[in-house]
């Protein structure tokens, strides 16, 4: 099978839908002939002209805005947010409005939006352009979040995203954007709810999200060399989550480690762990650990960066305190 | 009301400060603004105030020492020597401080120093530490975790360790009450002995060394017959493991001895055993019946010209039938094994 990078099958895929479906359309900024800052848009506006791709000034509430009325009013429009880090701006727009249109409005209305945007540090942005904020959004009933974790699951995601009649947010990890993986020719779509099991085992369940399954298949490969079997699993949207392939696993293993590159407090961590201790107590032979970003304003140093996030090393050190026992003590 | 005393932070990096003396003794009454006691400070000698109005107790500290910020130091109480209503307000009886207490009533309130972080939990009350998946395992088999705790393994239990208490635990429910040897082995206990002539098996080695040159250690032989008869009255067992016991010598596993070649090294097994070969010839001894054992054990025994042999089981693992047949037939093979070798 060939293989493209992320930023290939986002664009393959936002084109595909845009010569399959007149009604959508792409705005943000430097989104046209600048292709976005990752170029992920690129050829675009060539092919589908400034109606279809549509440059904006810096003004994030007020294109978000038009997209919701445009969502509302039979468009289905991709919103390109150029950082994770300015949901901030356009957060009345997108929790307020779209993912509450729908109820407020009896079902008249339907906001059939994706917005996508990116998350993950080490990229030398420092502060307020490094945070993973995710779970802000996932914690917005009426919105759903993908966090595609290869050029396989953005393609597919993107396009589910793009037909689904309610707004969803897209989380793509802006150090992915080269990282190459199989993709096929042939049209796909990946179902929003269905988690991936990258890796089967017996010992041990790591459930990562985006950038982290990479972070979580490495350190499997170097569990196994210690004959620690673990089995990955990629929920690939976090809302909504597929609980029954993690309680599967967890009830398998016993043991589970959540992995995701969010702020380790109150995060998507916090969620799936909880869900796990609720629903699998009893098939639990140690504590269910998380990994997330430290608690601080990602550093821009990068010595100081990269300890932020977590690493293979961080997640074989916690696997194998699991497996002897040793988590779950300290005072 | 109680009133916390603690030992204040004057500076920004201050960590500890030294108390330079008391200004009021344990018991005297003081007011608010009074001043209570010098603190030191790597710069300066300050004089800290009560901020409560009463009598000084509970006072843990003594001029000289260096106390962490925050840490009580004494309390002030509502009324002289309210010792009773108090004890009822600490939390929990704290272990002895470090530091003296200056009188009986207040050593209810002697606060211990900061706990160091402890790497391991400690077990609080009587309840066993164990994982979910451990205890559920546990409550499925019908398996006491206090059995683990009583052979002295470390806490928390994992499931890992369910393998031990399946050892530790006796084939029937938990709940039964484990006879000892004297008064409860009629009921649940079982004993069957046999004796046997030397001269069958004794003669059957000799032959193989002289005539076919052969040297076969006895107690291959042994464990052969016997995971033979136990397998024929138990058809349906799988992997038999087969534990030897000789006193003075460390325990052996024999995987299927009955399904290995006498003359090879039987494959070691290292399962928990389903039968215990215990051999006690060449001692004085003829019969050692130990209460908690929960694997069936038979004894092989030294007497005169003869060999004792002996099966101990719980009734509820081996029926009197079952070991009469088991022992029986163990004694025609050894009276003569010629025919019982394939």
């Amino acid at each position: 099978m060939r293989e493209i990078t992320l930023s290939k099958a986002v664009n393959e895929a936002i084109a595909e839908e845009m010569r399959r479906d007149p009604a959508v359309f792409v705005i943000g900024e430097d989104v046209a002939e600048a292709g976005t800052p990752f170029k992920v848009l690129s050829g675009l506006v060539e092919e589908f002209g400034t109606d279809r791709v549509i440059d904006t000034p810096i003004s994030e509430p007020g294109f978000m805005g038009i997209a919701v009325g445009a969502a509302m009013t039979g468009s289905r429009p991709i919103v390109d947010l150029m950082f994770g880090d300015f949901l901030f701006l356009v957060m009345d727009q997108l929790c307020n409005q779209a993912a509450k249109t729908h109820y407020m409005s009896g079902g008249k209305l339907s906001v059939p939006l994706v917005l996508r945007t990116n998350l993950g540090a080490t990229r030398r942005s420092a502060a307020q352009h490094s945070q993973s904020l995710h779970a802000l959004v996932a914690h917005i009933p009426g919105l759903k979040v993908a966090l595609p974790s290869s050029a396989y699951e953005a393609k597919g995601l993107m396009k589910t995203a793009i037909r689904d009649n309610n707004p969803v947010v897209i989380f793509e990890d802006k150090l992915m954007y080269n990282d190459k993986a199989p993709v096929p020719e042939e049209e796909y779509l990946i179902p929003f709810g269905v988690a991936n099991i990258r890796r089967a085992g017996d010992d041990i369940t790591l459930i990562a999200t985006s950038s982290m399954v990479q972070v979580a298949e490495a350190a499997a490969v170097l569990l196994a060399a210690e004959g620690i079997e673990a089995e990955v699993i990629d929920p690939r949207t976090i809302v909504p989550l597929d609980e029954a392939t993690i309680l599967r696993s967890v009830r398998k293993t016993g043991r589970a480690i959540v992995i995701d590159e969010g702020h380790r407090s109150f995060g998507v961590t916090a969620e799936i762990a909880a869900r796990i201790a609720e629903k699998a107590f009893y098939h639990l032979d140690g504590p269910v650990l998380r990994l997330g970003a430290m608690d601080v304003p990602v550093p821009f140093s990068p010595v100081l960066e990269d300890l932020t996030v977590p690493t293979p090393a961080a997640v074989v050190d916690a696997a194998r305190k699991l497996m002897r026992g040793e988590a779950g003590h300290d005072a | 009301m109680t009133h916390e005393v603690i030992m204040p932070a004057l500076g920004m990096a201050q960590s500890t400060g030294r108390l330079v003396r008391w200004l009021k003794a344990a018991g005297e009454a003081v007011s608010v603004g009074e001043a209570l006691f010098e603190v030191e400070t790597d710069k300066t000698t300050v004089e800290v105030e009560a901020q409560a109005k009463g009598f000084l107790a509970a006072v843990t500290a003594e001029a000289g020492q260096d106390i962490p910020v925050g840490q009580v130091i004494a309390r002030i109480l509502a009324q002289a020597g309210g010792a009773a209503p108090m004890v009822a307000s600490a939390p929990q009886s704290p272990p002895p401080s470090p530091v003296a207490p200056v009188g009986a009533a207040e050593a209810a309130f002697a606060v211990s120093p900061v706990q160091a972080s402890r790497p391991m939990p400690q077990q609080v009350g009587a309840r066993i530490l164990a994982s979910p998946k451990a205890r559920r395992l546990a409550a499925e088999e019908g398996l006491n975790l206090e059995l683990l705790v009583q052979a002295g393994h470390a806490q928390p239990f994992h499931a890992a360790d369910l393998a031990r208490l399946r050892a530790l635990s006796a084939p029937v429910p938990d709940s039964a009450p484990v006879p000892d040897a004297e008064s409860g082995a009629a009921a649940t206990w079982l004993h069957v002995a046999a004796r046997v002539s030397r001269s069958g098996s004794d003669g059957f080695l000799a032959r193989l060394r002289e005539e076919g040159g052969i040297t076969l250690d006895r107690r291959a032989l042994w464990l052969a017959f016997a995971a033979a008869e136990w397998r024929a009255a138990f058809p349906t067992t799988g992997a038999l493991v087969v534990e030897c016991q000789q006193p003075g010598d460390a325990p052996t596993r024999w995987l299927d001895p009955d399904r290995a070649r006498l003359s090879a090294q039987p494959q070691a097994g290292d399962a928990t055993p389903g039968l215990i070969l215990r051999d006690l010839t060449g001692t004085c001894l003829t019969a050692l019946r130990i209460g908690a054992d929960v694997v069936p054990v038979l004894t092989l025994a030294d007497d005169g010209d003869s060999f004792v042999l002996s099966l101990d089981a719980r009734t509820a693992a081996v029926s009197a039938e079952a070991a009469q047949a088991i022992l029986c037939g163990l004694v025609r093979r050894l009276a003569d094994p010629l025919p019982y070798l394939v």
